[in-house]
């Protein structure tokens, strides 16, 4: 046999494994695709695993899962599964590299826009914020993801308070965490939150804000109290208050509370509505929670 | 001395004929594809991906060249017979496997020199700040690359180059856990398991405290005191690791 025939054999033999290659991948490729994206992260082993797997290049292994998650937060409704898997890869990439701030902003994110899993989303945030102590998005994101997801508003406070306290956090956040305090019918604690950072901040402009809300917040602490003793003379005495000077007695109130911007507290003996002549709104976030 | 410095510089061309730079090429290939590429895939991470990516890349780089370049150093010799006529000149055993680790070092030097400005050209090119911590954590890869060698050195003595590539890439990946190694064995019911474990975690070098990538590819310095501190550990180690290279060579019939 010649050399011709025999390399001409190689060429085609070559030819019709591709062709078969070829006609293999397509359908291959097809049904990988069909498959949910999320879903092809589902036998990603446990975090502890990846990182002791990955050596000492456990933040490049954390980079590609990243790159791989974030390409499935392109999608623009999730399913509760899906979530599900978004917060399993997620979980496992910051306990790959646990100072990966953005993955836990941006998964916590998806978790609450994409899809509505407000526990995992918040999960997600706290084991951030045991790692990146220092990071006041983190705590701003729980707090807002406890007030408008879940509600719960004594702990969005608390964690807004906790953000506000962090070093490059917006000089607002103080005031949302003293807003979020009388919400969560706390409002001595937005007093004492308002007091403390008047007292240690210098700026005239952020001093004159915060002294504003701090006034704002006694009132609104007067007036929760001055409510509550109407409620209590209410039970004692079964019938309203004349005067708001009637609160004061054994059992209510030991004096009235001097209104804080010089004006006075007034009584609607027929509603029972008490307000300040210098506040003309009661203090409340203009915002509806979701389910509202 | 100057037979010392004769087997480095004959090492160092006889790695560079090998084409072992060809490596750099490959390098910048996959760097500044990867942070164009990447670049665009990801949100507001991009510096620390460029980051992670250009350490991991020199030090796998390094590592390798460690490892394969490492064995053949004096198998090679073996092989071709080539011993023999080294040996004959008055060159000694040790003075033999110091020059040819020299020469190794003097090439990975400038290997991760070249990769550590291809990688700053990058960062810079795409606009993100060049940390202080990215010349601290390169320092360690260097470190940790000089002991992979002993290592690779150590074992390429006594045994095949295909052995002693395994048993290299062994204590490398033994050397990643063994802070994982000793947690285990704390954690371990079985007397033996725990004695092997503790064994390996004093027997094996602790590859983890070089690695500071992390932190650095975040821009957070480690203290100098322990950048010193790993800098000595690894070296140390690794001159342990090739006196016993010449402990062996020098016993070794031909």
């Amino acid at each position: 046999m010649n050399m011709m025939p025999r390399s001409l054999a190689l060429w085609a033999t070559g030819t019709v494994l591709v062709v078969f290659l070829g006609a293999l991948q397509i359908p291959l490729t097809h049904w990988i695709q069909s498959r949910p994206k999320l879903q092809q992260l589902t036998y990603l082993p446990s975090g502890d695993y990846l990182r002791m797997a990955s050596l000492g290049y456990r933040e490049l292994a954390a980079d590609l899962l990243w790159l791989q998650a974030i390409q499935m937060m392109g999608e623009r409704k999730l399913s509760e599964d899906d979530g599900r898997w978004l917060y399993h890869a997620v979980d496992r990439i910051t306990t790959l590299d646990p100072k990966f701030v953005r993955a836990y902003e941006a998964g916590s994110h998806a978790l609450c826009i994409l899809v509505v899993l407000p526990e995992e989303s918040n999960r997600l945030l706290e084991k951030g914020m045991q790692h990146n102590p220092q990071e006041w998005k983190l705590p701003f994101f729980l707090g807002i993801n406890y007030y408008f997801e879940l509600g719960d508003d004594e702990k969005a406070a608390a964690a807004m308070a906790r953000a506000s306290s962090l070093p490059g956090a917006p000089d607002s956040l103080v005031r949302l965490a003293a807003k979020l305090f009388v919400s969560a019918k706390s409002p001595q604690q937005a007093v004492e939150l308002l007091a403390k950072v008047y007292e240690e901040t210098s700026d005239e402009n952020v001093r004159k804000a915060l002294e504003v809300r701090l006034k704002e917040s006694i009132v609104e602490r007067d007036l929760q109290m001055l409510e509550q003793a109407v409620g209590k003379f209410q039970a004692k005495y079964s019938r309203q208050p004349e005067r708001l000077e009637n609160l004061v007695g054994p059992g209510l109130l030991q004096e009235l509370p001097k209104e804080p911007f010089g004006g006075r507290y007034f009584y609607e003996p027929t509603t029972g509505a008490i307000r300040s002549s210098e506040v003309a709104e009661r203090m409340r976030i203009p915002v509806r929670r979701r389910g509202e | 001395m100057r037979s010392l410095v004769v087997v480095a510089g004959n090492t160092f061309k006889e790695t560079v004929r090998d084409k072992i730079l060809y490596n750099l090429v490959f390098f910048a290939i996959l760097l500044i594809g990867a942070s164009l590429l990447l670049g665009t895939l990801t949100m507001g991470e991009q510096s620390r991906i460029i980051n992670d990516l250009g350490l991991a890349a020199i030090n796998l780089v390094a590592v390798i060249i460690a490892i394969f370049v490492g064995i053949g150093l004096v198998t090679k010799e073996i092989d071709r017979r080539t011993i023999y006529t080294i040996l004959a000149r008055p060159i000694t055993r040790v003075q033999f496997i110091l020059g040819k680790y020299l020469g190794l070092a003097f090439i990975i030097a400038v290997n991760i020199a070249i990769m550590f400005t291809m990688f700053l050209g990058t960062v810079w090119v795409s606009g993100n700040v060049i940390y202080g911590s990215l010349f601290q954590a390169v320092e360690l890869i260097l470190v940790e690359t000089l002991l992979v060698m002993a290592i690779a050195m150590f074992f390429s003595t006594f045994s095949s180059s295909t052995l002693s590539a395994t048993m290299t890439i062994g204590v490398y990946v033994i050397g990643h856990l063994t802070s994982d190694l000793k947690a285990i064995a704390e954690k371990s019911h079985s007397q033996l398991t725990e004695a092997v474990l503790t064994a390996l975690y004093y027997v094996c070098p602790n590859l983890e405290l070089l690695n500071i990538k992390g932190q650095a590819a975040s821009g957070v310095l480690v203290e100098m005191g322990y950048q010193l501190t790993a800098t000595a550990y690894g070296v140390l180690y690794a001159g342990l690791l090739l006196t016993g290279a010449c402990l062996i060579f020098q016993r070794r019939d031909f």
